[in-house]
């Protein structure tokens, strides 16, 4: 599953005959309604991701800016998902934090086991002490 | 595969093995247990064996039972509580920013305070009831410290917390210190209360800010309760109203059958 696909994936399409307006749901609107807050990126490094009912779906092993100027946490997956773990990246918008977890929040177990493995490259390594911002969530 | 376990060596063990047909008439209700449920009075399989008499299945009775227990509880908690020992306090590199949210609902459901319309109302046993300013706190000596945030779900982090020392303000606004009970509500229609000796703890304060930076929206802003010794729910966020009264104040989680006195 590409960047691009899982964004679109989280993204609940408008009903036939619905109204002009309909709230935003892209994933960088999704993220902006969960308050996200200032995180140094060292911070995050090391986490455990987690699911929607606390399972463990890898660990942070650092943070990268995409060539498009997105960000990426580069997660090495748990070996629910395999025993020869492997890296994949997971967007930001689709990341929310709570204390010291990071939990997926719009795609499923499935759809993070079915990322591509990350290939050293595809992202620009963010320093340990930059800030970005991240949601928050709760358990 | 299931791993299999030797029967108990106990000697206390009946001979005939242990009684299950309790457990088994009540698996559903055990099933759904959780530490919040624990709390809010369901039963535990250790409860259960302690309310002989009572007909598991009629749930005034066992819940009546439970809030007894829970109760007793909060006196008990009452008795022991040391008014002038202090929590431990931890150091600066110990505190995770950004702090940890938590509500009884989504963070997409937070409300923001509009701070120019916001005002902290005064009511009950206080002589000066009149209306603070976000301008007017501010101005009041600033106290800070870095404790243990201790949620009820069983998680907890290290959190530094800026603000009001709460018995000064109770102080300088001529609340009756010898009332029972501090009441508090918040912008999003939540409720908490706590005991006097609780409030006069030298770590409770009216915090205004988290790891030196004003409060964020979805941490309390402008105004957020912070105690030392009592459970994360007691820490009531964007507080609107302060009562000082004689009267028990319910509170969202008493009525949820929660412990009110929430110590730790």
């Amino acid at each position: 599953m590409s960047r691009q696909n899982m964004l679109v994936a989280g993204t609940v399409p408008a009903p036939a005959g619905a109204p002009l307006s309909v709230p935003d749901d892209s994933p960088e609107a999704r993220m902006a309604r969960r308050f996200p807050q200032k995180v140094k990126v060292g911070f995050l490094v090391g986490m455990t991701l987690i699911e929607y009912d606390r399972r463990a779906l890898g660990q942070v092993k650092e943070v990268v800016r995409t060539p498009k100027g997105k960000i990426d946490l580069i997660v090495l997956t748990s070996r629910r998902f395999g025993w020869s773990r492997r890296l994949v990246a997971v967007p930001i918008e689709v990341i929310g934090i709570l204390g010291q977890q990071v939990k997926v929040l719009d795609i499923s177990a499935d759809q993070f086991g079915a990322l591509p493995t990350w290939i050293e490259g595809q992202g620009s390594k963010i320093p340990d002490d930059e800030t970005i911002l991240i949601a928050l969530t709760k358990s | 595969m299931a791993i299999l376990r030797p029967p108990s060596r106990s000697v206390f063990r009946p001979k005939g093995g242990v009684d299950q047909s309790t457990f088994e008439e009540n698996r559903d209700l055990v099933d759904s247990i959780n530490r919040r449920n624990v709390l809010k009075g369901a039963l535990s399989l250790g409860a259960l064996s302690f309310l002989t008499g009572c007909d598991v299945s009629e749930k005034d009775q066992v819940q009546s039972a439970l809030r007894a227990v829970s109760t007793w509880n909060d006196h008990v908690q009452e008795l022991i509580f040391r008014p002038n020992h202090l929590a431990p306090t931890f150091s600066e590199s110990q505190v995770i920013k950004p702090a940890r949210f938590n509500a009884h609902y989504n963070i997409e459901d937070v409300k923001p305070v509009d701070r120019a319309t916001w005002k902290l109302e005064l009511s009950g046993l206080i002589r000066d009831k009149k209306a603070w300013t976000v301008e007017d706190l501010y101005k009041l000596p600033e106290q800070e410290m870095i404790i243990r945030h201790v949620c009820v779900e069983g998680w907890d982090y290290i959190g530094q917390w800026s603000g009001i020392n709460f018995r000064r303000f109770l102080e300088v606004v001529g609340a009756d210190l010898t009332a029972k009970y501090i009441a508090f509500r918040c912008a999003d229609g939540y409720t908490e209360s706590i005991d006097m000796p609780s409030a006069l703890h030298p770590q409770t304060m009216l915090a205004t800010k988290y790891a030196r930076e004003v409060l964020t929206d979805p941490f309390g802003f402008p105004l957020r309760l912070r105690t030392a010794t009592k459970l994360g729910f007691k820490n009531a966020k964007w507080l609107t109203a302060i009562e000082v009264t004689n009267e028990f104040p319910e509170t969202y989680y008493t009525k949820e059958g929660f412990n009110w006195f929430a110590g730790i």
